[in-house]
Formats: C-alpha cells, structure tokens, sequence
C-alpha cells in the first residue's frame, strides 16, 4: 500500500502540489490524472522518494519512502523521461536491475520479452520511444515490486501493446498484492485499467474517488421548456455547469442529485432527461477554469 | 521476512559498489597513463643516459629531464581529480539518472560513498603505480637505503594529497551544483579561491599602495612566486589546495628526489625531511576527509529538482562571482599601465562586466540574473573599500616611520644589483641569477645591518621620502627592515622609487657600516677575521640544513693570509674588464701572488677611503675599467629567513682616473693594458638616453637597465645575434657619428653603467668586426656630442 500523507512540494518560490493525500491500496490501479504541469510528475517523484515534501511524507506500508532502502525495495519507478547506461541493451539492463533488485525474475523477464517481442541483445539506443516502454515496463514487472509508479507509461504504445500492457498489469494486481499508480492524459485509458481515479488541478487532488462511484456521481439533466427561458431560473439549484440554447438547458451536478431532479421537475419543463458522464467529459467539466469562445478566437477583425 | 530484506539489500549495495567500480575507472586511468608519460618514462631514459653517473646519488626524478613536469604532474593530479569527480558523480545532476538510483532501494549515502570508494582506489592506483615504477627504478639502479624510501613516501603522500584535494572538493561542488558545467565551475572556484584572493589582494596592494608590510621579494609570476619566500600568497601556501604542497624550499622536493644533476653528487643529508613537512599534506587529506563529509551531507539535504537546473545554488554561485569579480579586478589592477585613480576606476567597470559574464554564464536567464545584479553594488563596494584602504597606506599604516630611539638596527636591499655592471659580459647575463644558490633558496639581497645613529638616521630620512614621494611608473623593488629595541621587526617593502629615492639609496654606501666593512674586509687580518667569523669549520651550518655544503665549503677554503675579500671569495673568478665587456686573458690569481693580491687589495682600499663610494654607482670621473670581483655568497640568517648579504661579496669595481694607487699598481704589474679597447671603431650610434629609456616602459628599473645595455653590452660577436632584435628596437632613432676622432673622444667619456640618470646619453659603439657595445654617456657630455 502507498500513501500520500498532506503532501506539499515546493520549487523555490512555486509551489507545485499542495496538501495532497491519496492512498493506493494493495491489489489496486490508481489512475491519476491531470493536466501537464498539474504536479502529477511531482507527486509520482515524492511518492518514489526522489523529492523530499516541503511537508507531509510518502508512506509504503507506513513507513517514509524519503531516502528509505528498507521499502524501497518493494518499489519499482518507470518514469515519464527513461534512463539506460551508456550503449546498453535490454540484456545489460535486465542485468542492472537484477543487481540492484535481488527478487529480479529472469525467467518473468524472458516470457515478457517474448510477449513484446523485443529483441534483448540489440541496443535500447536503437530502440523507438514506445519500444523503450515497453522494455521499461518489463523490468517493472521483472523485479516483482508491490509498489509500481508508472508515469506516463502509456505514452508512445500502440494500441496493441497498450492492451497488453494492461492486461498485464491487471493480471498482476490479481496475482500478489501489488498497488500500481499511473498517471496519464488518457482518461479513457485510465478508466479501463484503474480501480481509483484521482484528478490534480491547482496543485491539489479535486477528485479522489473508485472509478465506479465517479461515473455515478456526475449527472447531466438535458432540460426542455415550452418557452425561451434565461439562466436566472437555475440559479437556486446547486450545479456546475449551464448551458442554455434556446428553449433548452443543460446543466451538470455532482452532489444533491436528487434535490435537483426535484427542482428541475417543480420548473414545469416539457422533458427532462438524465445521463451519466464519461471520465474525459468529467475530466473536461473538472479542469475548465475558463471557457473560450472558440468561435471568435480566430475572428482578427 | 526482515532478514531476507536486509540481506537484499546488502546485495543492493554490493552490488551497486560494483557497479561503481565498473563505471569510475575511464578518468583515473587516462591519468595514470598521463603519469606514466611525464614522470616514469623520463626516468627511464635518464636511467639509460646516464647510468654510469649515479653512483651514490639517489634518483627518483631526473629533475634536470622532467623539469617542466615536475609542475605538469600537479597540475595532471589536480585536472585528473576533478575530471574524476565530475564523472563519478555524474548521475547527480542527471534528471533521469536521479529518477533511477534514488528511487531504488539504495541509501542516497551508500550511493555517494561507493563511488568515492571506488574513485579513491582507482586515484590511489593511478598515482601509486607510476611511483613504484619510479622507487623501484631507483633501488634498482642505486642500491637501497631507507632515506630513499622516507623520501619515497613523502612524495607519493604529497601527490595523492593534491589528487584527492580536487576529488573531494569536485564531489562537494557537483553535489550542489545543477549540472555538470556548474560542478566544474564551482570545483574550480573552491580550488583556486585562495590563490585568486591572496594574488589578487597581493597585486592590488603593489598598485596602490607602495609602501607595504612585506615579508620578502615579492612575486610578480607563477616562477617567482615559486621561488620566492615572502608574499601573502607564499605564506598562505599551507592552506592553499594547490599549492599546499609546492614548497620549493622542500629539502626532498628540491634535492634528494628531483636534483641530482644541478650539483653534482647527491648529499645524504638533504633528503632528510622533517616532520613539519608532512603537516600540509597530513592537512589536506584530513581536508579531503571533512569534505567527503560535508558532501555526504549536502547530498542527503540535497533537493533533486535542481538536478540539471541553472544557479540553483545560490550561495555557491555568489562565491564564484565573487571570485570572479575579484579575480578580473585584480588582474586588471595589475595590467593597466595607468595611475591609481584611472586604474581603479576602469578595473571596477571590468569586474563588473566580469560579474555579469560569470552571472550570465550560471543562470542563463533574464529572472535569475536581476536579484544577482542587486548584489553587484555590494562587490563594486567592497574592491572600492579595498582600494581606498590601500591608497591611504593601510589607513596610514604602513606608511609609518618608526622613531629613531626606536630602531636597533636597520636592513635595506640594495637598490642596485651589482652584477648589473656585468650584465651583457659572460661574468653573469641578464636576468639570469643562475648560480643555483639564489634560485633554490629565494632569499632576497640585503645589506646591513645599519647601526650607528647617523646611519639609521639616513635610511629613516630615505624611508620618509619614499613614502612621501609621488609614485612613478620607475618599479625597483626595494625593502626596509628594523629590528626595534623592543623586539619587534617592522618590515616595509616599496614597488616604486624616484630618481632621487634611488640616489639616496645609493648614496648609503657612505654610511658608517658600509665604510666599516670595506675596512673590514679589505684590511682586517686573519686574527680579527677569525673572531669576526668564527673559525673555519665551527659555524657549518646544522646537518640537513640546505646551505650545509655550500657553507662548509665557503669555511674549509684555506686562502689564509690573503684578506677577507679574497680568503672568503674565489679568488680564480677575478678578471679586469675594458668597457667593452672583454676581459683579461686570465684570472688574477695567476697573475698575482698571495703577496702581490695583499698590496693590491690596499691599494684599492686607500683610493676607496679618498673617494666617494658611491661612484661605484654614480662615478663622475672617467672609467678607465672594471675589475669584478665575483665570489661565494655570505649567508646570514635573519628571523628564520635565510639571506644573501650582499656587501661586497659579489661587486664590481669601478676603475676611475682618480683612483690613483689602484692605476699605479695596475701600470707596475703591466696589467693596465686589460682595461685597452684592442678593436677599431666603425660608427658610433647615440641618442637622449630618456628617449631610450621609453622604448623599455613598464619594465622595472633594472629591467630597463638590463635591456637598455646588458644585452648589447659584450662586443663579442654571438651575444649580438642572439639579441639583435633588442638592438633595432631601442635604438631605432639615434644619431650617427662616424668620425674615428671624434668616436674615441665619446669612448673615452663613456662607461658601463650601474645607474644611469635620465638627462644623459646611450652610445652604441660599433667595430668593424661587427661587433657593437652600449655605453653610457653622462649629461655633463652633452656639449662633446652637440658640437659634433
């Protein structure tokens, strides 16, 4: 298990995440989402004990991950930009790792290899980006850690080898007790593989939530009336979006839905309809701070 | 379950410890292939060379064939420290690197300490093997003796002090540097900061202030500096990192491992090292040691994210400004030809421009650079503060007369050096002090001391006018000591003498001491030598003392019942010289009895009472010739220093129509012929000799001397081509006279100079050999050569 304690990390005079908890259960995905430069890489290196918080602390079952080899060992970092030695091959840093991870499990390795079909005696210099993940995440699952930060791991895969990077990762979590937390732009992605989705927008986690309760938590009512109406009439219902066309409206909620169903119904409308979100509409709706009029943004005159 | 993990992780750091080593070896092992080429392989070839020679000398280096190595090979440890650091550590300022080894399950500690180790070993391997190579040539060739082996051992402590020095501090800098080019920056500014500050501090105070506290000569180069005693930057060279271990005045350094060649059989005695010696060296691994600690330390507080970053340590890259700032202005302090005010004012525009460089090359961006200028007033205020403390004299300080109940005795260094007469002869070239004994020891000329009331009285007076004087552009350097009543020594050096400071100086040739010495030592008997000097053999110097053979073979020549000049000095160095620099076929002392030397020493003794003695210097009568007197050194010891005492140990005598008997005994032995000009005359060139004097600016007085005459002073034919182009400067708009006449009139007024003043004439005589001489032509000449 994995656990981000209040966590605030500061660069100088910036601070790049704030008072952030979450906890990655054993046998658990986190999926962890956010724009670029919302602090996810920040969080991922604070929870690997790369940075040390500003306050707060990392936690692997309990104990501080800062400079800590006794839990450490447990924990496997594939990161967002990927390090290789000098001129080595899949082979040689197969080795390294095995050096450094003495639970390495060359055989693991070997079916792994045959299942990317990546050739282990070429150089990982010669390698595409996605090739090079690829490799990277088989050490992941080589050196059989119970904590795996994967930052961006999806990025640069094929559709092919993302669905067995999944698979692989699903099948792992059912076979020890292992706590993995990914980080991507790919909500969709996210929601196929992680149990749990955090969101970080303005240096702190918005949402933290299983990703089953997330879909039910947001509701979006497509509201009709019989007459043209104004956004004065919403304006007691608890809500976080409005979009009014004409004689329609549409808003979404996430809490008190059904005090909203109630005052929507009480507004006489001729129909009301309820649907839920996708992750990437969630993600959308969460991170929207400002909404541009893209219909004049390239109206120069 | 926690054993198991414990002992993974013992696996982990074994085996990263192995990863170390896999991956530290590239840097220490360039260097020792480096070693091997400067400082092995030179051996060998002397070894072949020359092996019949070294039966009972002892040789580790040939210093004679590896010279330049012998400052090549710190500088190889120092380049090859850092670089080693620098890769070691690498991984530090490697945002992916970081990613990797600090998210595994290995301590931030063990990290570091593996690579130190494994960098160590590898240093230690690299400097060590060249030396066993070297230690067992010598056995090998030599046969054993356990000085050999001290010696040995010293050396190799000392070099693997300076490696570890820059491998440490390298390590420090890269663990709080951003990248790689930071780790470099900072090492260098850590390692050089004291020489920077102490060279620096010391060519500023030459500039402004000229009357400072000196020890002895100053440096003006890396070779000076070398072989100088005093100096801030010389006695700061203990806690110096590079040069903690240059000491020249190493007795091994000098002699038992590097100097066999220079003086024949190697002594025993010098190898001997004393226990002091070792403390710089102790110091500095114990250095090394506490900066292994404190980088272990910045590196557990060490915050990752500045990994690759620019500046990201603040305090660091305000001390490399600093240094920076300072560095360019001290060097732009000592460079400008200008006055004080000039200087100081362009000096603060180029450390500031060095400053925004150094801030520029750090940050490397426009946000980061704006609060470093907010500190650039801070250092601008800081060299101004300097400056002015400096041009007040230390607030006065220095430039402080003492009072002349105070003072017990009085030293000054001679103002002139008396192989300036000779400087183009062969007796002794320009610039060349190249009898060994001023080179290893570093000691400064000094006569005294001056005792006698009026004496003190008379440097008292010469010290106030210095320091009253307006500065020249006129550099000699020039010291004063006093030992006061009280015990304390007051010691004040100048960089800058007027004409008139200058013939003051020289006029203390009249003072009581120097007549008493001259007394002494041209008339005292053997008796009143002995209780002056002791007894030939009582005074050796204290074995392994550096002087010990030059000493005990000054004190164990029997010349007796010859005088002082001639029982003390090597009388066979004797020859008369005409104006032309060419001297007597032979030495005086096959022309001259023990008896004959006697009667011609009082002669010179009587003509020497008559005149003035300071036209040694200054003479205003014609030369008719020069008689040098070259001999061994006298070495007194002053307050722990060694020094020369110049007094007449090493002069020349002006040979003046006045000087009578001199000329009589001269004309007796037939040996007046010596001082005969024996060649024909082509052309004379002649020209204002402050014209000439122009065309040598910034060079010191005796350099100008030494360009103005000495090269061109020796008529003999290959001295001319070797510094024909001294020639075609200097004298490029002269006067010509080609009448045979008229030329031997100007010869017969013409003299080698010892100091010459402004107002007179430069004369180069050119005979139809085609060999040339420069001569002097004094001012009161100057209707002879304007009727021409």
């Amino acid at each position: 298990m994995i656990e981000a304690r209040s966590i605030t990390k500061r660069y100088g005079d910036f601070t790049a995440i704030e008072d952030i908890t979450l906890t990655v259960g054993p046998s658990s995905i986190y999926g962890l989402a956010g724009y670029n430069g919302a602090g996810k890489t920040t969080l991922i290196k604070t929870l690997a004990g790369i940075y040390k918080p500003e306050s707060g602390g990392a936690y692997i079952d309990g104990q501080n991950t800062f400079d800590n080899n006794t839990v450490r060992d447990r924990l496997f970092y594939v990161p967002d930009e990927l390090f290789f030695l000098p001129y080595a091959t899949m082979d040689t840093m197969a080795k390294f790792y095995r050096g450094y991870y003495p639970d390495f499990s060359a055989k693991r390795y070997e079916k792994l290899k045959k299942v990317f079909e990546l050739n282990g005696s070429k150089r990982l210099r010669s390698f595409s980006k996605g090739m090079k993940r690829q490799a990277e995440i088989i050490f992941a699952l080589s050196v059989k850690p119970t904590v795996i930060l994967l930052d961006e791991s999806f990025d640069g895969l094929d559709p092919q080898k993302r669905s067995i990077v999944k698979e692989l990762l699903l099948e792992y979590i059912a076979e020890s007790e292992v706590s993995i937390l990914i980080s991507s732009h790919n909500l969709s992605e996210l929601s196929d593989v992680s149990d749990h989705i955090g969101l970080i927008k303005g240096k702190a986690l918005i949402v933290d939530s299983p990703t089953d309760d997330i879909s039910e938590r947001y509701r979006r009512f497509c509201v009709v009336f019989d007459k043209e109406i104004n956004a004065d009439i919403f304006e007691n219902i608890d809500r976080k979006g409005l979009k009014i066309i004409g004689k329609g409206a549409q808003l979404i909620a996430s809490e008190d839905l059904e005090n909203i169903r109630d005052s929507l119904n009480q507004m006489n409308p001729v129909s009301v309809e309820e649907n839920t979100l996708s992750l990437e509409e969630i993600f959308l709706f969460e991170m929207e701070d400002s909404t541009y009029d893209f219909s004049e943004f390239f109206n120069e005159e | 379950m926690t054993s198991q993990n414990s002992s993974m992780r013992n696996k982990a750091s074994i085996y990263d410890l192995r990863y170390s080593f896999k991956t530290t070896f590239a840097v220490p092992l360039a260097l020792l292939v480096l070693l091997i080429i400067s400082l092995t392989l030179p051996q060998i070839e002397a070894l072949d060379r020359r092996s019949g020679m070294l039966e009972g000398g002892y040789l580790l280096f040939d210093y004679r064939n590896i010279r330049s190595e012998i400052f090549l090979i710190p500088v190889l440890l120092y380049i090859g420290g850092i670089l080693t650091a620098v890769s070691s550590f690498n991984f530090i300022n490697s945002t992916k690197a970081t990613n990797v080894f600090l998210s595994m399950n290995i301590k931030r500690k063990t990290l570091l300490l593996n690579r130190f180790f494994s960098s160590a070993v590898y240093l230690f391997i690299s400097v060590t093997v060249p030396f066993c190579i070297n230690l067992f040539n010598t056995i090998n060739a030599l046969g054993y003796n356990p000085a050999i082996l001290k010696a040995w051992l010293y050396m190799l402590f000392g070099m693997l002090a300076c490696v570890y020095t820059a491998f440490s501090v390298t390590m420090f800098a890269t663990v709080i540097a951003g990248n790689k080019f930071e780790s470099c920056l900072y090492s260098v500014a850590f390692l050089s900061a004291p020489s920077v500050i102490t060279i620096g501090v010391e060519w500023v105070m030459n500039k402004f202030l000229n009357g400072f506290i000196c020890t002895f000569a100053r440096a003006e180069s890396l070779s000076s500096l070398y072989l100088d005693k005093g100096g801030l930057f010389l006695n700061t060279r203990v806690i110096n990192p590079l040069f903690f271990f240059s000491n020249p005045n190493i007795n091994a350094y000098n002699n038992g491992l590097i100097n066999y060649s220079s003086y024949g059989e190697f002594n025993l005695k010098t190898l001997k090292i004393n226990a002091a010696e070792y403390l710089p060296v102790l110091l500095w691994l114990l250095i090394s040691a506490g900066f292994l600690f404190i980088a272990v330390r910045a590196f557990n507080r060490r915050k990752v994210e500045n990994s690759g970053s620019n500046g990201a340590c603040r305090p660091a890259a305000a001390f490399l400004s600093a240094i920076v700032m300072f560095g360019a202005f001290a060097v732009s302090v000592h460079n400008l030809p200008l006055k004080k005010l000039p200087t100081l004012i362009i000096s603060i525009v180029i450390s500031a421009v060095a400053y925004l460089v150094i801030n520029a090359v750090v940050y490397r961006n426009k946000k980061d650079i704006v609060p470093a200028l907010k500190k650039l007033p801070i250092g601008i205020g800081a060299v101004v503060v300097m400056s002015l403390i400096l041009i007040t004299g230390g607030l006065g300080y220095t430039n402080a007369v003492p009072d002349i109940d105070d003072v017990e005795v009085a030293y000054v260094t001679s103002p002139i050096n008396d192989k300036m007469l000779f400087g183009g002869t062969r007796v002794s070239g320009w610039g060349s002090n190249n009898d060994g004994l001023t080179h290893i020891t570093g000691y400064m000329e000094m006569t005294g001391g001056f005792t006698s009331e009026n004496d003190i009285r008379e440097i008292l007076s010469l010290h106030e006018s210095i320091t009253e004087a307006e500065l020249t552009d006129q550099e000699m350097d020039f010291c004063i000591i006093y030992r006061l009543k009280s015990g304390k020594t007051v010691r004040r050096g100048f960089r800058y003498l007027s004409d008139e400071n200058i013939k003051q100086a020289l006029s203390l040739a009249n003072s009581d001491y120097c007549r008493d010495v001259v007394k002494t030592k041209f008339m005292a008997t053997d008796k009143e030598l002995d209780e002056l000097y002791g007894v030939p053999g009582e005074k050796e110097a204290e074995e392994g003392d550096v002087f010990s053979v030059y000493k005990k073979d000054i004190w164990s020549k029997n010349y007796s019942k010859n005088r002082w000049i001639f029982k003390y000095t090597n009388a066979n160095t004797y020859y008369l010289y005409n104006k032309n620099g060419e001297k007597s076929e032979k030495p005086l002392s096959d022309m001259l009895t023990e008896e004959d030397y006697t009667q011609f020493v009082g002669c010179l003794y009587e003509d020497f009472q008559k005149s003035n003695l300071s036209e040694r210097y200054l003479p205003s009568k014609k030369v008719i010739g020069i008689i040098s007197l070259s001999s061994e050194k006298e070495i007194t010891h002053f307050e722990d220093v060694w020094f020369q005492n110049n007094s007449f140990n090493h002069f020349a005598v002006v040979i003046t129509e006045d000087m009578k008997s001199t000329l009589k005994y001269l004309n007796n032995k037939d040996m007046i012929k010596y001082f005969d000009n024996t060649k024909e005359f082509a052309e004379v060139k002649i020209m204002p000799f402050s014209d000439a004097k122009t065309k040598v600016y910034n060079y010191t007085y005796e350099e100008k001397l030494g360009r103005l005459f000495c090269m061109e002073i020796n008529a003999e034919s290959d001295t001319n081509m070797v510094e024909s182009n001294y020639k075609e400067d200097i004298l490029k708009d002269y006067t010509r006279f080609t009448d045979k006449a008229k030329i031997n009139e100007l010869y017969d007024a013409s003299y080698q100079f010892a100091y010459v003043e402004d107002e007179g004439y430069i004369a180069e005589y050119v005979f139809t050999d085609g060999s040339t001489v420069r001569l002097y032509i004094p001012s009161s000449y100057e209707n002879l050569i304007k009727n021409y």
